[in-house]
């Protein structure tokens, strides 16, 4: 009696409040690359320097200086924008793989009690065959 | 069906509660583990057998074919069984109701939570004290926290058997149906329950406080267990959070990042305190200008607790927007001055230390000691607040800076320049109930460590005698010392369940003032105080009684606490017994003689006094009664001549008799509430003697004396109220002076006792001490003076001549010698 009990408290569970709380569990993890890989951030300061690694520009006027400190902060800000196109397709992709597997992860979920019974079910199968 | 197993079955939650009595949590945990660990074995088992049987079978392959078939179906059997339990794992937590958090994974309303449903679960014939005391995952849990023995329950439960009409527990206008809310209802509803606490000393905000406790440590470990939520998730700092800022290099040799400490990154569910100052230091901090937030409290953990709360909420990104991805950086002051040298390294430091912080652009920069830091400055003839100025006006950059009290108000608070560019946040000692609140979640690990349990009457002792017997430092910090303190303690002596007795046992031992339950010896000797003193106390039944009934309110916990533990004025003829009492009451109250301190009054007369004893800033000297009463809290303290001292000396003692403290030259608190105060004076001597000539009893008087002492002006009225009582002391009769005569004679016998030699006192040798010694002056003093120039000479003259020794008695006649005086003759048998 309780086990019925426990199934069928289960059963409405699983394909009942289940569903949209995989929905929002998804969310989270989806929340969570998005924050783990700073896409927000890297998209802001795209542009700017690596690190805050800039040079100041002398005070006086001087030709050779003042190529030197524009060509050093030039490279400095190519670096950070290389490091960060980097992470963004990382992010990206890890982004858009995580999204396309819900339906898939969606299915799966519907279909996990029978994969439970097909699972036990063949195994006892081939164990007494 | 009853009404209790109905109100169950219509929540969603009654199915998980029926697999959690059935197949609980624990027991899923295993079959996941051992599963998991099965299915790994599987393939490993196929390719050693694949192995072994072609060097050994004549027929591989056959042999092979029917051990993968069957093991590929024992993985399969496995496999089913470990998704099911995670299934059932997931299933668990999606319906596990916090009761702290008041919010499932769906955030939807229940009718009760699950610690709730467990005790209701257990209950018999709709008796909810049943379901209390037989749910072992949670009610026993708090009835062993409560400090009720399992033999108690298992009486009390017994009893519940021969109730017929069990109170009726309305769940109708309860929303949600906690634990609180059943306990509540057991404790006001079954009086055996009730009066059960009671005997234990508990009430009803004891029940609230046990049950929050055992809750949030069930709750707690639910809780953590959860990885997937999207709080959890947060904590992990992102990969490229810090490539848009700059770096930190000299600061972060002096520097740590709160984000990796161990109080940021704990799991607990909720801030447990101090929720005040963090959310004052989280909005002026949030500002857009003047960010400057400087936090002062008293010398302790308490300002790092604000700190580190504030440190969590950014971790959690539940701070502000502004300071969300913001790095904390502690600036160790200590450090930092430690490797300075001159003037200019000094200043140049700071300046590229303030400029790190402020161009990286994502710096907190919170400095643990700023008044350090400006002494620091000073020494080098420096004004931080001029170096630091552009930083604090600065709009782009936070800066926290932690001060202790006294250093605040000497150091900062006249500097108006520094003020305007901070904001002050004071940080409120925390009130007892919030300080159990933390050591009940503190005595949680210490649990873990030591494989003990503390009681709640145990963490509340703790928490009160933090309070009353340590009195230097903040409150919470050093219940949590005490708390480290017993754990180990506990372990030595085989203490596995600490309760309230076992913590008054041993702060009674470290504080020498006996806390611990009265046992049958000490109720004797209690209640015969009077017959025990009075055997040393010889005529002074007044101040037997009142020292009598102090020690007794003291022991039986009903003193008042904001007040010193006794305060008593004795006054009358000198070497009457007045200091005698005050060791007594030393030896009787604290067990040693020794925990008698002394100042004589009549050296403080002039207007440096005060100085002398509270310390002074000017001379930078400390004081003679704070440094006194700092290095020994517990104990008497004679103030002999009281009334000589100077008037503003005596205003000093007016505040501590009546507050239990002061403050020293420094604006330090200095405790003098586990202190008896014993003031004497010769005032009304005078009186007392005219009174004694003309044969009447000074007794009878001692209104008037105590009129006559106010009236000269001796002692203030508002002073001699303040004390618990003025005693007089009566001049000695004759037969007062012979059994004090007695009594010094006995104590020489006893020390000759102890080399084996016998003093034989007779009423001859008693007369001669009491005519040759007693003076009205100096009352009974100079017969000790006496015993010391004629018995004891005589003894020392002959045991080195080596005429007394072990084994033999001495005795002693009165003679007259030469000079026709009076004087005694030894003779050795």
């Amino acid at each position: 009696m309780r086990i019925i009990l426990i199934i069928l408290g289960y059963l409405k569970w699983h394909y009942g409040q289940a569903i949209p709380a995989l929905w929002n569990t998804w969310k989270n993890f989806l929340y969570f690359i998005y924050e783990y890989f700073s896409i927000k951030l890297l998209f802001k300061n795209f542009f700017d320097s690596w690190k805050r690694m800039t040079n100041n520009y002398p005070q006086s006027f001087n030709l050779k200086e003042y190529l030197f400190v524009f060509i050093a902060n030039m490279i400095t800000r190519a670096v950070g924008m290389i490091m960060r196109t980097f992470l963004i397709i990382v992010g990206l992709t890890c982004y858009i793989l995580l999204a396309l597997a819900l339906p898939f992860a969606l299915v799966t979920w519907l279909l996990l009690p029978f994969i439970i019974i097909a699972l036990i079910g063949t195994g006892l199968f081939l164990l007494i065959k | 069906m009853t009404n209790t197993e109905s109100f169950l079955k219509k929540s969603n939650l009654y199915p998980a509660l029926i697999l959690e009595g059935f197949f609980s949590s624990k027991k899923r945990g295993r079959i996941i583990k051992i599963t998991k660990y099965l299915i790994y074995a599987i393939p490993v088992i196929i390719i050693l057998s694949i192995i072994f049987s072609s060097y050994t079978s004549s027929d591989p392959s056959g042999s092979n074919n029917f051990l993968i078939t069957k093991m590929i179906g024992l993985a399969m059997v496995l496999g089913g069984l470990y998704i099911m339990m995670e299934m059932f794992e997931t299933y668990f937590f999606a319906r596990y109701y916090f009761e702290h958090i008041s919010k499932n994974k769906y955030g939807e309303e229940e009718k009760y939570t699950f610690s709730a449903g467990r005790i209701l679960r257990r209950v018999e014939n709709d008796n909810l004290l049943t379901g209390l005391l037989k749910s072992q995952s949670i009610g026993l849990k708090i009835v062993d926290r409560l400090g009720i023995s399992r033999e108690e329950s298992a009486i009390l439960l017994s009893k519940q058997a021969e109730l017929k009409n069990p109170p009726f527990f309305d769940t109708k206008d309860i929303p949600l149906v906690k634990v609180s809310n059943i306990t509540t209802f057991i404790y006001n509803n079954y009086p055996d329950f009730k009066n059960l606490l009671t005997n234990h000393g508990l009430g009803q905000k004891d029940l609230d406080a046990t049950v929050s406790w055992v809750v949030y440590n069930i709750e707690d470990k639910e809780y953590n267990r959860m990885w997937w939520t999207k709080d959890k998730l947060s904590r992990i700092p992102g990969v490229a959070s810090d490539w848009s800022f700059g770096r930190t290099y000299l600061l972060n040799k002096f520097s740590r990042n709160l984000l990796n400490d161990k109080e940021v990154n704990s799991n607990a569910i909720s801030f447990s305190s101090r929720t005040r100052e963090l959310e004052q230091v989280q909005s002026i901090t949030t500002r857009s200008s003047g960010a400057n937030v400087i936090l002062v409290g008293l010398p302790g953990q308490e300002k790092m607790e604000v700190i580190w709360n504030l440190c969590r909420k950014i971790k959690d990104r539940t701070a502000t927007k502004t300071l969300i991805g913001k790095k904390p950086l502690l600036f160790l002051t200590s450090n930092f001055t430690s490797t300075i040298n001159n003037k200019n390294d000094f200043e140049n430091k700071l300046i590229t230390i303030f400029d790190e912080a402020l161009s990286a652009g994502d710096v907190i920069l919170i400095i643990d000691n700023l008044p350090k830091l400006i002494l620091q400055a000073k020494q080098f003839e420096l004004k931080l607040y001029e170096i630091i100025e552009p930083y604090l006006a600065s709009t782009q950059d936070q800066i926290i800076a932690l001060a202790d009290m006294d250093y605040f108000h000497t150091l900062i608070e006249s500097d108006q320049a520094m003020m305007s560019r901070f904001e002050v946040v004071l940080t409120k000692p925390l009130m007892l109930d919030e300080i159990v609140n933390i050591i009940t979640r503190e005595s949680l690990v210490v649990e873990k460590i030591y494989e003990i349990t503390y009681t709640y009457p145990a963490i509340l002792e703790i928490a009160k005698s933090a309070e009353y017997y340590f009195p230097d430092g903040v409150s919470s910090d050093k219940a949590q010392d005490l708390l480290t303190e017993i754990s180990p303690w506990a372990v030595q002596n085989g203490i596995q369940i600490i309760g309230k007795d076992e913590v008054l046992n041993y702060v009674g031992g470290k504080t020498n003032i006996p806390m611990s339950s009265i046992s049958a010896d000490e109720k004797d000797k209690l209640l015969n105080l009077e017959n025990l003193l009075m055997k040393r106390i010889i005529a002074q039944k007044e101040a037997v009684f009142a020292i009598s009934n102090a020690i007794r309110r003291n022991r039986a916990g009903i003193r008042n606490e904001k007040r010193p533990l006794g305060s008593f004025l004795f006054f009358g003829p000198t070497g009457v017994g007045k200091t005698e009492t005050a060791k007594a009451l030393a030896e009787v109250f604290f067990g040693d003689e020794k925990l008698l301190m002394r100042l004589d009054m009549s050296e403080y007369q002039n207007k440096e006094a005060l100085n002398r004893l509270i310390g002074s800033q000017e001379t930078d000297t400390q004081g003679i009664l704070s440094n006194m009463l700092r290095e020994h809290p517990y104990g008497v303290l004679l103030l002999d001549e009281f009334e000589k001292t100077d008037p503003g000396v005596l205003n000093l003692f007016l505040q501590i008799i009546d507050e239990g403290y002061f403050s020293d030259a420094y604006g330090k608190k200095v405790m003098a509430r586990n202190i008896m105060f014993i003031a004497t004076s010769n005032a009304g001597a005078e009186k007392i003697f005219e009174l004694v000539s003309a044969g009447k009893n000074p007794k009878d008087y001692e209104t008037e004396i105590i009129a006559g002492i106010v009236k000269d002006g001796t002692l203030r009225p508002e002073l001699l109220n303040r004390f618990d009582s003025a005693i007089l002391f009566q001049p000695l009769t004759k037969e007062n002076l012979s059994e004090i005569a007695s009594l010094m004679l006995k104590k020489v016998a006893k020390k000759l006792g102890e080399k084996g030699m016998v003093l034989s006192i007779d009423k001859e040798l008693i007369n001669f001490i009491v005519q040759g010694g007693y003076n009205q002056t100096f009352g009974a003093r100079p017969m000790n003076r006496l015993i010391q120039d004629t018995v004891e000479k005589h003894i020392a003259d002959l045991v080195i001549r080596g005429t007394l020794t072990a084994g033999q008695t001495i005795s002693f006649k009165v003679i007259t010698n030469n000079s026709g005086k009076n004087d005694l003759e030894p003779a050795v048998v």
